[in-house]
Parts: structure tokens; sequence; C-alpha cells
């Protein structure tokens, strides 16, 4: 894929990191600060919100969004070193790998939640 | 008032490693570190190796590190720098030839790869015949990286440019400069190299290249205008330019009538037949 393409897909991720991040904190934050904090984290509770499907969405969206994020700027800082082109293929191949792992567990964690 | 000048010394035929030797000299109020430096090699050191041109900051030959920041030896006034000590070294990220001059051999073929000159799809550059249209504010959009004397002193303050493969702060800058010219159209051409993984896209924005240029070029912006650039042509977003036409002959011109004659000519086109025609 092209540098020009992965750097597009990095601000759609920054992007959409800029309106989940905000929902998952809030969601918390408020939990936090309300007066449901003493049972928001009980074992029902958190289910419950995980059965929330715009909630659930938003995490996914969160998810994707920070995997992306993180496995593009290891390959970037990777990249610096003096490295051949084929260990730097390698490199770019582990974070990919890496990246989808990462992605389809917590995906897989989500879902799971769901339908419990 | 005396100084010592702490310089760095390496000769990679002899020396295993790089040493620093200090001389003591008098300077005087606006002696720079050039001519402070050309005093130790004429009277006190002949082996030391400097390399240096115009003396007046404009070839862009005499870029080292002084006191740990690339600056011109020509423009760098040694009251300027407040200290009685000076640390002299080569630029950083480029070899070393000996001493204080360094191989820039790298830096000139990447230059090389962006095209660093007009490219037109007529054959108006092959054959001239008048001058391009360009409008003021056009020109103004490239003024400042048309400046780049290519002295390499953002090239060894960049963070990134330690990765030898990374185009570099100046090589982008004048692909920027190259590729925002009205006049050219050649950014199909230049799209792969500026696109490719040691591309634009490795800078991280540090900015101290625009904090060393001693011409006042900012090459961090061009390449953030770089980034923009390519990013609005994939997404579609991008007026497609089209570049600046010949201008048209010129017709119903009338000399003013406060304006003067031409004096007569006095270099022919063959220059050998000149005396016979005069
Ligand atoms: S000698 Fe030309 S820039 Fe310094």
């Amino acid at each position: 894929m092209r540098e020009s393409t992965l750097w597009i897909i990095e601000l759609v991720t920054l992007i959409i990191m800029i309106i989940t991040l905000p929902i998952h904190l809030i969601n918390f934050s408020s939990l936090i600060i309300g007066p449901g904090y003493a049972t928001a984290m009980s074992y029902e509770e958190v289910i419950a919100r995980a059965k929330n499907l715009p909630y659930v969405i938003s995490s996914i969206l969160l998810l994707g969004a920070i995997i992306y994020h993180s496995m593009y700027r290891v390959r970037f800082m990777v990249s610096e070193l003096p490295l051949s082109k084929k260990f730097e293929r390698l490199i770019s191949l582990m974070c990919l790998i890496v990246g989808i792992i990462a992605f389809l567990y917590s995906f897989y964690m989500t879902i799971v939640a769901i339908l419990v | 008032m005396e100084v010592v000048f702490k310089i760095h010394r390496f000769d990679p035929s002899k020396d295993v490693s790089p040493y620093y030797k200090q001389y003591k000299i008098t300077i005087d109020k606006g002696t720079t570190v050039l001519e402070a430096l050309l005093y130790i090699k004429e009277r006190l050191d002949n082996s030391l190796a400097i390399r240096y041109s115009c003396r007046m900051g404009i070839c862009g030959s005499c870029g080292m590190r002084i006191n740990g920041i690339p600056m011109l030896a020509c423009k760098t006034q040694v009251s300027m720098l407040k200290s009685n000590i000076i640390l002299i070294e080569p630029l950083s990220n480029n070899p070393i030839i000996k001493d204080l001059v360094t191989n820039f051999s790298n830096l000139f073929a990447k230059h090389k790869m962006i095209k660093p000159y007009i490219i037109r799809k007529d054959s108006e550059l092959d054959n001239p015949t008048r001058e391009y249209l360009q409008k003021p504010n056009e020109f103004f959009n490239i003024l400042q990286f048309a400046l780049c004397i290519k002295c390499g002193l953002c090239w060894s303050a960049c963070p990134i440019s330690s990765d030898n493969r990374y185009l570099g702060p100046f090589v982008l800058a004048q692909a920027y400069r190259y590729i925002s010219d009205s006049r050219d159209d050649g950014y199909n051409e230049r799209f792969d190299i500026i696109d490719s993984p040691h591309g634009c896209w490795r800078c991280h924005f540090a900015g101290s290249c625009s904090q060393v240029c001693p011409r006042g070029v900012d090459p961090a912006l061009a390449i953030q205008l770089l980034k923009k650039s390519i990013t609005t042509t994939k997404l579609g977003l991008k007026k497609i330019k089209t570049a600046a036409p010949v201008a048209p002959p010129l017709t119903e011109v009338t000399r003013k009538l406060d304006v003067p004659q031409p004096p007569p000519r006095t270099v022919f086109k063959n220059q050998r037949d000149s005396t016979n025609e005069r």
C-alpha cells in the first residue's frame, strides 16, 4: 500500500478517536461522578453497558482506530532504523499481523460480552 | 579578546577515531568563525581541512556545527557566540572526508532524484521562444523556497536525517518549490519519490530545519504543504493545475515618448567580426 494511503487511513482513525474517545471517557467519568458509581463497575452493570448497541459500536471503532494508530506509529519509528528493505517489509507485515490479531481478539471479547 | 577554538580533527586515512585539538587566538570585534579558522590554518596548523568559497553566506560551503548548532562559519561572528571556548565540529549525518569537511554526495543524489528543474509537457523548454507567464502571487508562493543554497544545515539539524534514506528537509523543500511553481508540469513525475516510505511522511515536524536555515527558508512548512498536496490529490480535492502558458507575442507595442533610445550596441553576435563592423 502507498504511504499516502496509510497516512489518509491514519487521518481517518484520528477523526474516529476524536469522536469516540470523548464518548468513552464521558460514559465512564459520568459514572464516576454520578450517584451510581458504587455499582457501576459491578459485573451486571458492565454487561448491561456492553449490550447497549451505540456504545458497543463506538467502542469497536475506538479499538480499531487505536490499534491502527499504534501499529502505524510503531512501523514509523522502526523504519528510521538502518534496516534493509527486506527487514523493513517484514516489520510492516508483523505490524499488520499483530494489529489484526489484537483487533480480532478485542472484537471477539466485545461480542462475547453482548452474548452473555 | 582571546578565544579557544576546540576543533574536531579526523583524517580517515590516518586516524583511528576523531579527536579535538585546541587553538588559542586573539580575535577582533566582527571576526567571523571562518576568518578565525583561516587564521588558524594559515598561521598555526596548515593541516586543518575546511571548505569555503564565497565568504558571504551565498555558496553554502562553510556549514559546520558551531557550539553544537549547525551554522555557516562565514556568517557567524565569534562575538555573537558569547563564549570564550568555541567548539567546532563537522555537520552531522554526513560521512566525514577530513576534519570539518563532509561528503554531500548522498544529499545531492537525492536532490537529483526529485528532478529539481522545471518540467513541461510542451516543447517550449527545448526550443525557447518567449517567457512563461507568472503572476506576482505565484512567484511569491515559491520565492522563499527558491532562496535555498543547499548548505545542508537543515539536514544536519534534522533528528530523522540519521536515517540516510530519508529525503531530508532541503530535498523535500526543493520538491515543493518545483511542484508549486506555476510554470511546472512535473507533479506526477515527482510523486512516486515524495510519496515513498522515506519521503515526506517520515517528517515528525520537529522544526529544527527551519530554525537553523541561514536563508530564512522554512523547509518544515514545505514538507507539511507537500503532505497536504498529496493528501488532497489522492482524495480528489485538489484543483488540477495547468502549467503557465507562454507569453503571447508582443503586438502593437510603441515606445513611450519620454523613454530614450538605447545606446548603440557594443557586443556583436560574432565578436571576431565586431572590429570590422565598427
Ligand atoms: S563561504 Fe560561502 S556560505 Fe560561507
